[in-house]
Parts: C-alpha cells; sequence; structure tokens
C-alpha cells in the first residue's frame, strides 16, 4: 500500500517533467522514494517499491511510453539499482534503529543502576533497601515480581533465582518469576546483576564498617566503665579499709585509754557499715547494668518508703525536712528498690548540702506523684546535669572532698526508671539543686474508667 | 624521758583515716596537727612549725608532692607521704621532691609510728662521728675502710661511696635517682642496671650470708639501709 502509494506519488510529480528533463535523472528520483520507503518501513516495503518504481518507470518514461518492455537491457539496470538501494538502505535504518534501541536501553540501566545506588548506599537498613531495589528492578525490565533477600537462599518452584556474589562469598539473592521472557533473563543476567553485586558489595561492607564501629563504640563505653569500676574500687574500698585497720591495732595492743578505745571502735563499726553499703551500690549497679534487677511491683506508699530510707542513713534528724501531702496516691513499684534509690539521693543531697537540711517534699499531682529533693549546696552546673546519673561519674564543681562513690545517683536512676519512673535535676548555682521524681499513681480502684493508665489486674 | 614532745602535722581528705590516726599518734606521744586538704596543710605547717608531716598523695585540692616540695622549700621535717598501690610514679615524685618515706595503704599503725620516729631520729644531731656501726658493719669514714666482724671488707671506691650513702641515711629509702646522683653523678640517674649491679656486689660483700638484712630492696623505687 505504502509502495504504490510512494510510486504514484512520485509518477504524478514526475509526468508533467518527462518533457523538460532527459528520462534518466527522473528515475532517480524515484530511486529516492524507494530510499524513503526502504528507510522508514523496512526491506521488504523497499523491494516492493524498487519493483513497482521500475514498473512505472518504464511505463511513463521509458521509449516507448505507455507499455511495459522488459526487452532493453537499461530497464534492467533500473530494476537492479533500485532493488540495490532497497536493500542497502533498508539495512542502513534497520541498522541505526537497533543502535538507538540499544543506546535508549543503556540509558534506562544506567538511570537503573543509578537509582539501586541510591538505594543501597543511601539507606540505613539494608534488608528495607533491598525490598525497594526489587521493585524498581521489576519495574525497569517489566517483570512481574523480583525480589532480593541477603544471604544464599531457595527459590520457589515458579522462580527463577539468581545468586549474588562478591567473589567467592554469596551476598544475596534476587528471585524473578519463572515465566519472565528469555530475552529479560539474559538481560537481567548480562547486564543487570553485575550492576547490582558490585553495589550490594559496597552496601554491605558499609553496614559492617558501620556494625563495627557501633560495636567498638560500646566496647569503648564498657572498658570506661570497667576503668571507673577499677579505680572505684582501688580508692574507694581501700578508704574505709585503711581507716579499719589504723583503728582496729590499736584496740588489739590494748594500749589505748578508755576514750581512744571508744574512738576507734567507732571508726571501724562506721567504716564498716560505709564499706558494706558500697558494696551494695556496687551490687546494685552490676544488677541494673546486667538488666537482672527486676522489680518486684506493689502497692506502695511512698511515704513509708521516703522515711525508711531517710531513717536508713541513720543521719541526725535534723538532715531532712521531710513533708509528705497527706493524701498522697499509692503507686506501683518495687518498695525495696525505691527504698535504695531514696536512701542514694538523700545520702547524695546531704553530702552536698553543706551542713543545711535537705528539703523533701511529696505530692500527687493529677495521675502522678511528685517528689522533689531540694539542697542548698552549690548546684550543678547546666553542662554536668545529664551526667551525673552516670556510673562514676563526680562533679568537680564544689571543689570538696567527694566521699561518694560516684554510684549513687546511677542507682537511683537505675531503679526509678525500672520501676517505670522518672528522674531529672533542676539547679542553679544560687539556689542549690533540686532532684525530681515522677510515678505514675496505682490505679485506685473506684476509678478505673477514667484512668486506664495502669493494667486493671492490680487488685485491690 | 623527758623528751619534748613532738608535733606531727597529719594530712589526709578522709575524715576517719584522720581520726584514727589522731588517736594513734597521741597515744604513741606526738601531737597532732589534722588537715584535710593541701592548703591547710601548708597553713598549719607555717603556723605550727611541726617537727614531721604525715601528707596523702591524693587530696582533694592538689596533690602532696606539691606539698611535700613546698614544706621541702623551707624545712628539714621529716615528711612521709601515704600512698596506694597504683600510685608508684607519684610515690617516686613525692620522695624526689624531699619527702624521706613512704607508707602504702592500708598501713599498719606500728609500721607508721616506726618510721615517723626512725625520720625523726635521723633529723636529730649527727652522733655518728667518723665511724657509723651497724651490728658487726663497721664504716669508718676517716680511715676509708669497712669492717664485717673486724675483718676488713674490699671495697671498690664506688661500692664504698654506694655503702656511705645508705649508711649515713639509714632507714631512709634512697630512691635510684637520688643514689645514682650522689655516687655516680647527675648524668648517670637513670642508669638503675648499673647500680643494681653495684648493689649485688656489695651485699655480696657485706652481707655474705645473702640474707639482705641490711640493705633492702623496695622494688621500683630505691634501697634503704636497715640496722
Amino acid at each position: 500500500m505504502v509502495a504504490l502509494l510512494a510510486v504514484v506519488l512520485t509518477t504524478l510529480v514526475l509526468y508533467p517533467l518527462r518533457e523538460v528533463a532527459p528520462a534518466v535523472s527522473l528515475g532517480v528520483l524515484y530511486l529516492l522514494g524507494v530510499m524513503l520507503v526502504a528507510s522508514i518501513w523496512g526491506l521488504w516495503f523497499g523491494v516492493l517499491t524498487a519493483v513497482a518504481g521500475a514498473a512505472a518507470y518504464n511505463f511513463f518514461h521509458i521509449p516507448t511510453t505507455g507499455r511495459l518492455t522488459i526487452s532493453e537491457g537499461e530497464n534492467w539496470v533500473a530494476l537492479g539499482v533500485f532493488f540495490l538501494a532497497a536493500v542497502f538502505v533498508s539495512e542502513l535504518a534497520q541498522r541505526a534503529r537497533r543502535r538507538a534501541g540499544e543506546a535508549e536501553q543503556r540509558r534506562r540501566e544506567a538511570d537503573l543502576a543509578a537509582e539501586m545506588a541510591q538505594l543501597l548506599l543511601r539507606g540505613n537498613d539494608l534488608g528495607e533497601s533491598l525490598v525497594a531495589v526489587g521493585r524498581r528492578v521489576a519495574q525497569a525490565l517489566g517483570l512481574s515480581s523480583a525480589s532480593i533477600e541477603l544471604g544464599a537462599r531457595a527459590v520457589g518452584d515458579d522462580q527463577r533465582g539468581f545468586p549474588l556474589r562478591d567473589g567467592s562469598r554469596q551476598l544475596a539473592t534476587l528471585a524473578v518469576s519463572r515465566n519472565t521472557a528469555e530475552p529479560t533473563l539474559r538481560r537481567l543476567e548480562e547486564r543487570v546483576v553485575p550492576a547490582l553485586e558490585a553495589l550490594l558489595a559496597a552496601a554491605v561492607e558499609r553496614d559492617e564498617l558501620l556494625n563495627d564501629r557501633v560495636e567498638t563504640a560500646a566496647l569503648r563505653r564498657t572498658d570506661a566503665l570497667k576503668t571507673a569500676l577499677l579505680r572505684a574500687v582501688s580508692h574507694d574500698l581501700r578508704s574505709p579499709l585503711t581507716a579499719i585497720r589504723a583503728a582496729a591495732e590499736p584496740l588489739r595492743d590494748g594500749s589505748l585509754d578508755q576514750e581512744g578505745r571508744a574512738e576507734m571502735a567507732s571508726v571501724v563499726i562506721e567504716e564498716a557499715v560505709r564499706l558494706s553499703r558500697l558494696i551494695d551500690n556496687l551490687l546494685d549497679l552490676s544488677r541494673l547494668e546486667a538488666g537482672a534487677a527486676e522489680p518486684r511491683s506493689a502497692p506502695c506508699d511512698i511515704a513509708e518508703v521516703i522515711h525508711a530510707a531517710a531513717d536508713e542513713l541513720r543521719l541526725p534528724s535534723s538532715a531532712f525536712r521531710i513533708q509528705i501531702a497527706d493524701d498522697i496516691p499509692e503507686v506501683e513499684a518495687d518498695p525495696a528498690q525505691l527504698q535504695r534509690a531514696f536512701a542514694n539521693l538523700f545520702e547524695n543531697a546531704h553530702h552536698h548540702s553543706g551542713g543545711h537540711p535537705v528539703m523533701v517534699r511529696a505530692s500527687g499531682l493529677h495521675d502522678r506523684v511528685l517528689v522533689r529533693v531540694v539542697d542548698r549546696g552549690p548546684g550543678i552546673p547546666a553542662a554536668e546535669r545529664q551526667r551525673v546519673f552516670e556510673p562514676f561519674f563526680r562533679s568537680d564543681a564544689d571543689g570538696t572532698a567527694h566521699r561518694g562513690s560516684g554510684l549513687g545517683l546511677a542507682i537511683v536512676r537505675g531503679f526509678v526508671e525500672g520501676n517505670g519512673g522518672r528522674v531529672w535535676v533542676e539547679s542553679s548555682p544560687e539556689h542549690g539543686t533540686s532532684f525530681v521524681l515522677e510515678f505514675a499513681i496505682r490505679r485506685p480502684a473506684s476509678a478505673s474508667a477514667s484512668s486506664g493508665r495502669v493494667p486493671s489486674a492490680t487488685g485491690a | 624521758m623527758n623528751e619534748p614532745r613532738h608535733r606531727v602535722l597529719v594530712c589526709d581528705d578522709e575524715a576517719q583515716i584522720l581520726r584514727a590516726l589522731r588517736v594513734i599518734l597521741r597515744d604513741a606521744g606526738f601531737d597532732v596537727l589534722p588537715a584535710s586538704n593541701a592548703r591547710e596543710a601548708l597553713d598549719a605547717a607555717a603556723v605550727k612549725a611541726p617537727d614531721a608531716a604525715i601528707i596523702d598523695l591524693v587530696l582533694p585540692d592538689g596533690d602532696g608532692v606539691d606539698v611535700t616540695r613546698a614544706l621541702r622549700e623551707w624545712s628539714g621535717m621529716t615528711i612521709i607521704v601515704l600512698s596506694a598501690l597504683g600510685e608508684e610514679q607519684q610515690k617516686v615524685r613525692a620522695l624526689e621532691a624531699g619527702a624521706d618515706d613512704y607508707v602504702t595503704k592500708p598501713f599498719g599503725p606500728r609500721e607508721l609510728v616506726a618510721r615517723l620516729n626512725a625520720g625523726l631520729r635521723r633529723a636529730a644531731p649527727d652522733e655518728d662521728g667518723p665511724v657509723i656501726t651497724s651490728g658487726a658493719l663497721a664504716l669508718d669514714l676517716a680511715a676509708h675502710v669497712v669492717r664485717l666482724d673486724n675483718e676488713e671488707v674490699h671495697l671498690t671506691r664506688t661500692e664504698f661511696n654506694l655503702l656511705k650513702a645508705l649508711m649515713a641515711n639509714r632507714g631512709r629509702l634512697l630512691t635510684h635517682a637520688a643514689l645514682l646522683r650522689g655516687v655516680w653523678g647527675p648524668a648517670y640517674e637513670d642508669d638503675v642496671p648499673t647500680l643494681r649491679t653495684h648493689i649485688a656486689n656489695l651485699r655480696r660483700k657485706v652481707e655474705p650470708d645473702g640474707s639482705h638484712r641490711h640493705i633492702r630492696t623496695d622494688p621500683g623505687v630505691g634501697y634503704r639501709f636497715v640496722d
């Protein structure tokens, strides 16, 4: 149809020119039509145009015009030239089209590789990135599905698997539907898989380096903690031991007077108590660090716990001024652990209060209980407020001798948070330091519907 | 015994150790000046002029080494530092700064009192004369001769000087550097192996029974001559 149209058109254009131009040059114009058709529609249309063109040329322009005569040599030549032109041009055009197609495909592959690189090398979670890469590969190649999983995986019966390797190590498995066309599979294997392997190797290496870094940081923290522990043990355990030994020897020798003996005996007792508190704290901390301090929750009267903690310290009663609201609600917590927390907090506040009494105030606020422990010490610089809860941290701020081991506040935080509470510090250099503890109240049996925060299995 | 009571400055930031030392030293016949930090110690020393000082190496407002050095600038008082395991470097520095001795925590009070008395005796006017004797051993400074059980012992010049340094400071711990400086000269103060060799030779000659009773080793720190 196209061939016929081209020939008819050419003929119509040429016919009026037959008087002015020699027949041979007009034949060249038919050739143009043949080449045009061959380049656009391919070999077979080109050949058809060549034959039709030769016929038309013969009919209209070769004397004697008006009839087909293939007797003379030049007619055969024209047909041959048209034919060759059709073959040659269509082949050239075919080749150009193929090149363009390949270039387009390369471009798409490059786009795919760039997108895969972005997904794999930028993402935080390699597993998630691989899901996205699988989707993108499926989309780019027109596959019904493509999935990538880390490691050597067995693929289903309806799937075809491609191992993705880095050298001899298989990093992941790419699985695509088994009824994918063979050329697509070949393209996948030859062009996509190598790119994916290279990118995946880089991503896996990056992942491993990141993990190493995290591990190293954790190890360094543990190491710092161990160093601090060693230092604390060597200093804090030795001080009371030194005092005990120094006081005990003259007691044995019996040379001291009554007063001296009494004094040495009280040094021994007090330092033994201090030593045992220190060991309790070390054990508490190691249990907290190991996550082995499971609270035994029970209904817990915070007033009772606070008074018990203050009594435990055996300080003069003037050391603390305790105000607890009469209607303070119960909390759900391990009373023994809360007592350890409060005792440590009170001891810390007492040390830093410079002889002033420590204020302890507790009250209920909505569904919370707030306890505030205020000392009139020198305060904690803003930069240290977070760090005071770290084990073995000792502030240099007030310049006085710190008898504490640096464990107390770490234990406070460990037990408070372990019992579902929060603790933070408010401090200003002029007004001392205020530690605030917050606990959720125990769900009152009568108001279960309004609160709904605490599980209902508490029992009255 | 009508000796005047010696006055001892005691500086430690641990209140309970201070409390125990006060009782112990009072019981041993000393007057005690307690101080809980470096500043208090230096103030008390300046005002009350003690005969001896016991100073903890780790103080809240400074370093026992610095206190030792500051005291030494104007005083020949006996200085004993209290150190703990792991503070070897500071211990050596304190001795180099002029401390006479050290006691490791946790210490026995009797040992501390004995060291204190030894230090105070040394500080007393020298009664040695030209011959220093210790048991069967006699070192004649004038004749440049050493006798063991009245038998002359042949010592090299260096060995003689080494023994002289140790015996003249009986009871006192001398650091490696101090001995090397005193006997060999300042250029040799790091040459501990040489010192060790000469000490070994000296011991063979003056303590032929191999007892090390007189020349005591303080590993990593130095040597001390004990009667």
